[in-house]
């Protein structure tokens, strides 16, 4: 371990950001020659983590962030594999044209045996078409979301694209929700419930993370032609208003789902990818059951906490962790509980200066002051913090900044914050422990995006890690 | 605001000159006038000289010089006597909105026919009388200036005239009397009847030869895109019968010393046209230098991938809807070459163009229909379409009535605009400008102009701001100010219709639609859209501003719409407003050092900042969208805009995706910009941008960046050991195939759609930059072009015709892919391994069919050889087991 730490230290060096105190980045040391631009990431229970990659291999690394990891290739002829799941034994990768399974039955650290679940979805062709996932329900079906094309399409338009598709085991195909652009990331929560995060682009005004429900449109009519299919079990869409406020969307066409969060473009992020819930018992630190977001573009961990509020999801994003060497696409626990993140920005580009590679972001076992959670209230927000605030500048209201702004459905590429309005922070209480922040705000607008500035101390006088949270606010909690 | 004793409209001048104005105020409480405020008071002005009211009523100001009118030298060869007259009736009707006065209303009835009349046969004279004739429109040409009167520009300022979706899909999808939509908008006039494709196709190649004012301005159309967009424009000439479908082909013919196979040879004269059911033999030409232009509807029963094949002596190019799909162009002996292309069910434009330089010449075209064999193109499936285009009738000049017209050209102060018989016509002049300020409630300001005053085309709004801005006449003597002359330039240009700028312009949400990439590129907004001028005059050197104007030098080609021409006159003084305006920082250069042009080089590659992922370099495309060729930025871009771009793109407020490289920080000790790159001049980011400017400044001379332009070794898979798979779109196959190389050189590619091996081949096994590099998704075949290809079908045969479906592989011991797929109840496994023989190592291909013994044994032949399986019970399976080597 002394070896690691030395090896690493010239990495470190240079990170004197203050997120570097709470949570550090390791690297791990790819032998030269092997291109691991990761699509996928997997634990295994040996120790051993599995890297799928977008040359269609598979690479299983022992020691990944010791001094010298151990790389076998385990697979290799995969079609663009954009994610790993182990179930019965078997490895179950996502490919381009078909899910499949692999495993080892000789032992010998490679797999020899391949099988074909469901290829029953056609593609076209066009270098656009990823498929993500699989996520695994808790009956042992698979899903995986499509990505849609852009451009050419050589052998023909494909249906099923911007789909979340759910496979029994056996490989029986259910289409289950449409209008998705560029689903990068799809799981599970703990408690069961499918979400999966989105692009932003035309039809798709930010990037979201949104909860997935048989028979939703989450908003891109692209391959709503697919939905005449027999196997589409649900109304088909009708073409969605251009140019709409996204919260009066749902006003005319009540199958238009809102997300649960909006990634404000730039300020977290740009392309949201994978996600995982942190149930790591605290070994990660201080925001167990919450959810922590890559990013492929700004080469970033966020951190995501939702409440069902009118029963639906949604909830607010918070900067976590920035400076990687290269967009992150896919996130993973390790065995210590702590963070692997897998990098590729190929063909897209990202901050950081790698085209690819793996990383850890590892606790250092301070606790940031930070906002843990930021919670809606019919009358406001309440904000809990990791660490009692400073009193004096948490009870007043000039101390937290909020606006609100939504977006609007519509073809053109991306959406300005739209509607933005100031909102007024009428007043603040402040818990006997300094740990929670109740305001009241006025005017709360749902279907917005509040963004919130909380300029705080800790009581120990460490001004906050991070000021800004962005909560949207679908519905007020009555 | 100025002291108060001053008279307000002086104070006014004075707001103006300081650069603070607020508003402008007029002299009195006259009737319907208000105050403005100084956006309102330039829309006067702008309004002042495009009304061109100082034609009249003389005026020394620069502020309100007419713009200059159409020139009417050659109207008679432009429009028909009928629409001369149409217009002359009533301009306002024809045209809402138009500067050109109602100068006819003033008449009594009787006089106005006859001043009708008169005008009419004097500008017919003009070059005409025009008269429309008789004429075919083909479909290809509508289709075209359907296409192109939407995507390139016209649309920012004219009506649309279908909505944006319907525009991909072909007219002839349409039910018959939809496909010609009649509705020409009015703000095009009514051009069907009053003018011909020929003189409307000249004016939109060169609309400033006739309108200097620069209001329509040239979008760089040639020879055929211009007569296309006429022939749309004059649709509404169809006759009810619509669109008409005859079999075969339409074949025009060129002569020439062609070089190329340009569509339409670059708008030479067509020397002979017809129409051809086959295309066994070329029609008449002479024995060398000539070309051929067959064009069609080929109609397609299914959707899917089609590949096309040209044989030809000289150069041959095949376009389907648009799209080159076929190049086999330039000199050369009879050569096929093919191309594929998806098509959905239904109708396509097919256009083959050939050309003839000297010797023999030929031309043959093939087609492969999805799951199809290689075939002459059948004629069945080709038509062409054509609509009858209804002539007009003839007309005779009267000369008596040529010289009254004449004279009443004069009187009526139609010569006080427009220039006729090359010189223009004395006219009598109005009293001045600054002397009407008082007595705008009657004259041609007035709802219902009085006596001898002409009628304008103003609404109330207009005639207000005009009025109010009159009773300002003092203004008039003040020169404009940089900003102002700017601000009118870009209004009376339109500027704002396409570019944004001061946060307000830019392309309406409901017009916006039909801006378009040329090629789908996941670009944004920034891929279809006018680029927006927020501080263009800090962003760009002077020189390169004024190429864009006036040379129409491009960088954007990804974008559809094109930056129009207005000539010199009207925008040659831009360049200098925008920079006066936006008030570029001076650059202060840092010394040449070849030290940081190499750090320069390092941060724009692979392992740099990784500009290669975006932007094109010196023409060599990136690894992702093509973005802005950095070549160009050289020329084009000043040092201090660069740099604030590179450190803080988000502050230009341009909407840009370029990312933010150097990463502002919050450390303990505030904020910092964090290089990404470390070991290039020590992750300091100023010095890094600087490094990059001084790369990027070589221009066309810069090195080019690393992981730019790819080794071809660097994806060169070789398969030494044990063997190599990668999984590929197969051309013209699947996109389900995978590429398996043997290290005993013998490789083949397997297709899992259709569980069957497709290709074999030896030597060098495939190289996979077209799957691996940069985005990729490149169509894969074997690198060398004797392959063997296996006939259509698996390896076995089966009776009834079983479809496989594929169930996986497994690698054997050599780890070795094995196939295994089901055929009916029966399953598969399929290996082709390699052997060696004297002259190197051949495929051996085996199959191993396993099903049930509780059912009878399927019936399956090996299709190389047509001997049927013999199947052996084997525990509770009957078993087959056969074995051939594949024979090339």
């Amino acid at each position: 371990m002394l070896t690691t730490l030395a090896a690493l230290t010239l990495a470190f060096a240079q990170d004197d950001s203050r997120e570097a105190r709470y949570w550090r980045i390791e690297t791990c040391k790819i032998p030269e020659g092997i291109e691991l631009e990761v699509g996928g990431l997997l634990q295994l229970q040996d120790g051993r983590v599995l890297a799928c990659t977008r040359r269609g291999e598979v690479w299983s690394i022992a020691d990944a962030f010791g001094p010298e990891p151990k790389f076998v290739r385990f697979a290799q002829g995969l079609h663009e594999p954009l994610g790993l799941v182990e179930r019965d034994g078997w490895i179950h990768v996502t490919q381009r044209g078909e899910l499949s399974r692999m495993r080892d039955t000789d032992a010998d650290g490679r797999a020899d045996e391949f099988e074909t679940i469901c290829d029953a979805w056609p593609i076209s062709g066009n270098y656009h078409e990823y498929n993500f996932g699989p996520a695994l329900d808790r009956d042992g079906n698979f899903w995986i979301t499509t990505n849609k094309p852009f451009g050419d399409e050589p052998y023909g338009r494909a249906k099923w694209r911007g789909f979340a598709l759910k496979i029994t085991p056996d490989g029986v195909m259910t289409p289950m929700a449409c209008g998705l652009r560029s689903p990068a990331g799809v799981g599970f929560s703990p408690w069961g419930d499918l979400f999966y995060t989105d692009n932003q682009g035309e039809w798709c005004g930010a990037s979201k993370l949104a909860h997935i429900e048989p028979g939703d449109f989450h908003g891109h009519p692209w391959g709503t032609f697919a939905c005449e299919d027999p196997l589409w079990k649900f109304t088909k869409p009708a073409a969605p208003p251009d140019g709409m406020k996204m919260p009066d969307v749902q006003g005319v066409m009540p199958s238009f789902k809102l997300p649960a969060v909006w990634f404000p473009y730039d300020k977290m992020g740009r392309s949201p990818a994978g996600f995982v819930w942190d149930e790591t018992g605290g070994r990660f630190g201080p925001f167990g059951g919450q959810m922590l977001v890559c990013d492929q573009y700004q080469s970033s961990v966020m951190r995501v906490s939702l409440e069902k509020v009118g029963g639906r999801w949604q909830g607010a994003c918070y900067p976590l962790r920035l400076g990687f060497q290269c967009g992150i696409i896919r996130v993973a626990w390790d065995r210590d509980g702590q963070l692997l993140c897998g990098e590729t920005d190929r063909g897209w580009g990202s901050l950081g200066g790698q085209t690819m590679g793996l990383q850890r972001l590892v606790w250092t076992g301070e606790v940031p002051f930070e906002i843990r959670e930021m919670r809606a209230r019919p009358d406001g927000f309440e904000l809990e913090f990791t660490r009692p605030a400073e009193r004096k500048v948490a009870s007043e209201a000039s101390s937290y900044e909020l606006s609100s702004y939504t977006y609007l459905l519509h073809e053109t590429y991306g959406s300005d914050e739209t509607d933005t309005a100031k909102c007024e922070v009428k007043s603040v209480e402040l818990s006997e422990d300094g740990l929670r922040a109740r305001l009241v705000v006025e005017p709360l607008r749902e279907g917005y995006v509040h963004e919130l500035r909380a300029k705080l101390t800790a009581a120990d006088g460490e001004p906050i890690l991070h000021e800004k949270a962005y909560y949207t606010l679908a519905r007020r909690p009555r | 605001m100025q002291t108060q004793s001053k008279p307000k409209v002086v104070s006014l001048a004075a707001v103006v000159l300081l650069g603070a104005c607020a508003r402008v105020e007029n002299a009195g409480p006259l009737p319907e006038t208000r105050v403005l405020t100084c956006e309102e008071a330039l829309e006067a002005e702008v309004l002042v000289s495009r009304q061109r009211c100082a034609a009249c009523h003389a005026s020394e100001s620069t502020r309100v010089t007419p713009e200059p009118a159409p020139t009417l030298d050659t109207i008679g060869a432009r429009r028909t006597p009928e629409g001369l007259r149409r217009w002359l009736a009533d301009p306002h009707a024809v045209k809402p909105g138009t500067a050109m006065p109602d100068l006819l209303a003033k008449l009594e009835t009787k006089e106005r026919e006859r001043a009708l009349d008169e005008l009419v046969h004097y500008l017919a004279a003009q070059g005409g009388p025009l008269v429309q004739v008789e004429r075919e429109a083909e479909l290809s040409e509508l289709e075209l200036g359907r296409r192109l009167y939407h995507e390139v520009g016209c649309v920012a300022c004219h009506a649309p005239q279908e909505d944006a979706e319907d525009l991909a899909r072909p007219l002839m999808s349409f039910p018959a009397d939809e496909r010609i939509a009649p509705q020409v908008s009015a703000d095009l006039g009514s051009p069907a009847f009053d003018t011909e494709v020929e003189p409307l196709a000249r004016f939109l190649e060169d609309p400033l030869a006739v309108r200097p004012s620069g209001r329509m301005p040239s979008l760089s159309l040639e020879g055929e895109e211009a007569r296309a967009i006429a022939t749309y424009l004059l649709r509404g000439r169809i006759g009810a019968e619509g669109i008409e479908e005859t079999p075969g082909w339409r074949w025009r013919y060129y002569e020439g010393d062609f070089q190329r196979a340009t569509p339409g040879f670059d708008g030479a004269k067509v020397v002979a046209e017809g129409r051809l059911e086959s295309l066994e033999e070329l029609p008449p030409h002479r024995p060398d230098h000539f070309g051929f232009e067959y064009s069609g509807q080929i109609h397609v029963a299914e959707s899917g991938s089609y590949t096309f094949w040209t044989r030809s002596d000289d150069g041959s190019v095949l376009h389907v809807d648009g799209r080159k799909v076929v190049d086999n162009d330039g000199d050369h002996a009879p050569l096929e070459r093919s191309g594929e292309v998806q098509l959905e069910a239904g109708p396509h434009e097919i256009t083959v163009t050939m050309y003839e330089n000297a010797g023999g010449e030929e031309l043959s075209i093939h087609w492969k229909r999805p799951g199809g064999e290689k075939e002459p193109l059948p004629q069945s499936f080709l038509s062409h379409g054509s609509a009858r285009m209804r002539g007009g009738a003839p007309f005779t000049l009267d000369a008596r009535k040529v010289a009254s017209g004449r004279k009443r050209f004069a009187e009526l102060g139609c010569a006080a605009c427009h220039t006729i018989e090359g010189r223009g016509i004395e006219a009598p002049k109005e009293r001045k400008l600054a002397e009407i300020a008082g007595k705008i409630g009657s004259g041609c300001l007035a709802e219902a102009p009085r006596g001898a005053a002409p009628k304008l085309a103003l609404g109330e709004r207009e005639r207000t701001l005009v009025r109010s801005w009159l009773t300002n006449v003092n203004a008039l003597e003040r020169p404009r100010s940089d900003k102002e002359e700017l601000d009118a330039t870009l209004a009376r240009l339109d500027c704002r219709a396409c570019h944004r700028r001061d946060g307000t312009g830019g392309p309406a949400p409901e017009r916006a639609r039909y801006f378009r990439e040329t090629v789908e590129a996941d670009l944004g907004n920034e891929g279809r859209l006018p680029p927006l001028l927020e501080g263009v005059g800090r962003k760009l050197h002077e020189d390169w501003m004024a190429r864009v104007l006036l040379d129409a030098a491009r960088v954007r080609p990804y974008v559809a719409a094109r930056m129009p021409l207005y000539g010199p006159a009207n925008v040659s003084s831009l360049p200098k407003l925008f920079a006066s305006v936006d008030a570029p920082e001076p650059s202060a250069p840092q010394p040449f050092d070849p030290d940081l042009v190499e750090a320069g080089r390092k941060l724009a590659g692979k392992k740099g900042l990784g500009c290669i992922q975006c932007h094109r370099f010196n023409g060599v495309e990136s690894l992702g969208i093509p973005a802005v060729d950095l070549a160009t930025v050289r020329e084009r871009v000043r040092g201090p805009w660069f740099r604030q771009l590179l450190s803080d793109p988000k502050s230009l407020g341009l909407n840009t995706r370029m990312p933010e490289m150097w990463q502002r920080v919050e450390t303990a000790n505030g904020t910092s910009l964090r290089s990404p790159v470390a070991d290039v001049l020590d992750g300091d980011p100023q010095r890094q941008i600087e490094a990059l400017w001084q790369y990027l400044s070589l221009g066309v001379a810069m090195p080019l960046p690393d992981g730019l332009l790819v080794p071809e070794r660097e994806y060169e898979l070789v398969p030494a050991g044990e063997p190599e798979l990668c999984a590929v779109f197969l051309r013209g196959h699947t996109p389900r195939g995978l590429m398996v190389g043997l290290p005993e050189q013998v490789h083949y590619a397997w297709d899992f759609e259709h569980s069957r091996a497709v290709w074999m081949w030896r030597g060098r096994f495939f190289n996979a930059g077209g799957t691996w590099n940069g985005r990729a998704g490149g169509l894969e075949r074997p690198p060398t072009s004797d392959a063997y290809e296996f006939p259509a079908g698996g390896a076995l045969e089966s009776d009834p015709e079983l479809v496989p479906k594929a169930l996986g592989w497994k690698l054997d011991a050599a780890k070795r892919p094995v196939f295994r797929y089901a055929l009916g109840g029966a399953t598969v496994e399929e290996t082709l391994q390699p052997k060696l023989t004297a002259s190197g190592a051949v495929l051996v291909r085996r199959v191993v069919v396993r099903s049930p013994a509780s059912s009878p044994a399927p019936v399956l032949k090996v299709a190389a050889t047509k001997k049927q399986l013999e199947f052996q019970r084997e525990g509770d399976e009957l078993v087959a087991r056969a074995a051939w080597e594949v024979q090339p």
